[in-house]
């Protein structure tokens, strides 16, 4: 019979010999149903914090020893709650976090008005009108080349004006076109 | 640590909540640390560079935030302090945000072992012949043995001295000795 010193209770290679075979029975068995209420990642931090009662700790010890990535999961959050008081945190994680919540408070005061009438329908701002403005636009010069197609001398006269707006039209959409820039102004206003 | 879980103790949930953005950005300052640290220890176990900690911990203010703080407004003071539940959080969200970021050409050697297990979802379940232990004994044996902790390590995380966890496992290997003696 075993003794209860310090060196019994101790890990050794008995014990895990012994582990082995206790998980190796575990493995030839039936498996048990599952339970039908799972270990959340509420209960995981209650366990964490001890303030389970001991039924439900019960439960996710349970849980931890069956599926050892949840343990793994458990034992990573410990040691990052031990690291990071330790180590730096980069500025821009900090800056970009907190835009989250002031750029929906911008977003939502700026709805009203005209400015949002155009941000409801270029959604997407400045990009959104130069899409447009570059389709309208291709609409215009397909109509204008089936009107000139029996006029070749003009049509070929005009190639080369027409290859500088075809340039304008790619690098300045709302440029060539001559849109406002008040208007422009406007809708990126409404788009964010 | 203790600067940390105090800071976030302090946060003003219900304004927090309400969406205040000065509430907010003090509840980012005192968040960003844990959450980068968690975000970092993930990354770093799916064999990830450091730049991807600062996306993860991104993502899991979105999500924070995302549909009117739903995710925040599930949090329960009276079942563990707001550093532990985000932590834990944090860690699931910085996995799925990993799991969709995904890249379908990393050769699997280049993923470490432990990265390889996180990402399985079919995991072998391991069983232990009923009542044969405790849960708190299983456990104790799963980390002394299985994770190979030092004892003092494993009261860390149960919150129980070091002599508890010797006595635990000393009463487990009592009661599979005799478990095994009489079934051979």
């Amino acid at each position: 019979m075993t003794q209860d010193d310090g060196s019994r209770s101790a890990p050794d290679a008995s014990g895990r010999a012994l582990w082995q075979r206790t998980k190796a029975a575990g493995r030839a068995m039936t498996p048990p149903p599952v339970s039908s209420r799972p270990v959340d990642d509420g209960m995981i931090a209650a366990w964490l914090d001890g303030r389970l009662s001991e039924k439900d700790s019960a439960r996710v010890e349970r849980h931890l020893v069956e599926y050892p990535q949840a343990l793994q999961a458990v034992l990573d959050t410990q040691n990052a709650l031990a690291d990071a008081a330790r180590a730096p945190v980069p500025d821009r994680v900090v800056v970009r976090a907190q835009a989250l919540v002031g750029f929906q408070a911008e977003r939502k005061a700026t709805r009203g008005g005209l400015a949002g009438l155009f941000g409801t329908l270029f959604g997407g701002g400045r990009r959104a009108l130069e899409m447009a403005a570059v389709a309208a636009a291709f609409v215009l010069v397909i109509a204008g080349g089936f009107s000139l197609g029996g006029v070749t001398q003009e049509a070929y006269a005009r190639s080369s004006q027409s290859t500088e707006m075809a340039v304008e039209l790619v690098f300045n959409p709302l440029g060539a076109l001559n849109v406002p820039p008040d208007l422009i102004d406007l809708v990126e206003q409404g788009g964010r | 640590m203790r600067a940390i879980v105090t800071a976030l103790d302090d946060i003003d949930l219900r304004a927090l909540l309400a969406g205040d953005k000065r509430t907010w950005d003090r509840f980012v300052a005192a968040a960003a640390p844990l959450i980068h640290a968690v975000a970092r220890r993930v990354v770093a176990a799916h064999g990830l560079s450091g730049d991807e900690a600062a996306d993860a911990a991104q993502d899991v203010f979105v999500r924070l935030c995302a549909n009117e703080r739903q995710l925040l407004k599930s949090y329960d003071r009276a079942r563990a302090s707001l550093a532990t539940w985000l932590a834990v959080i944090a860690r699931s969200c910085a996995i799925d945000h990993l799991r969709r970021r995904r890249q379908p050409t990393a050769a699997l050697d280049a993923v470490p072992e432990a990265a390889v297990a996180v990402e399985d979802r079919h995991v072998e379940k391991l069983s232990i012949p009923p009542g044969l232990l405790t849960e708190r004994q299983a456990l104790v044996l799963t980390l002394l043995y299985d994770r190979e902790m030092e004892v003092a390590d494993a009261a860390a995380l149960l919150r129980v001295d070091a002599q508890t966890v010797r006595s635990t496992h000393h009463k487990a290997m009592l009661r599979l000795r005799e478990h095994f003696r009489v079934s051979a």
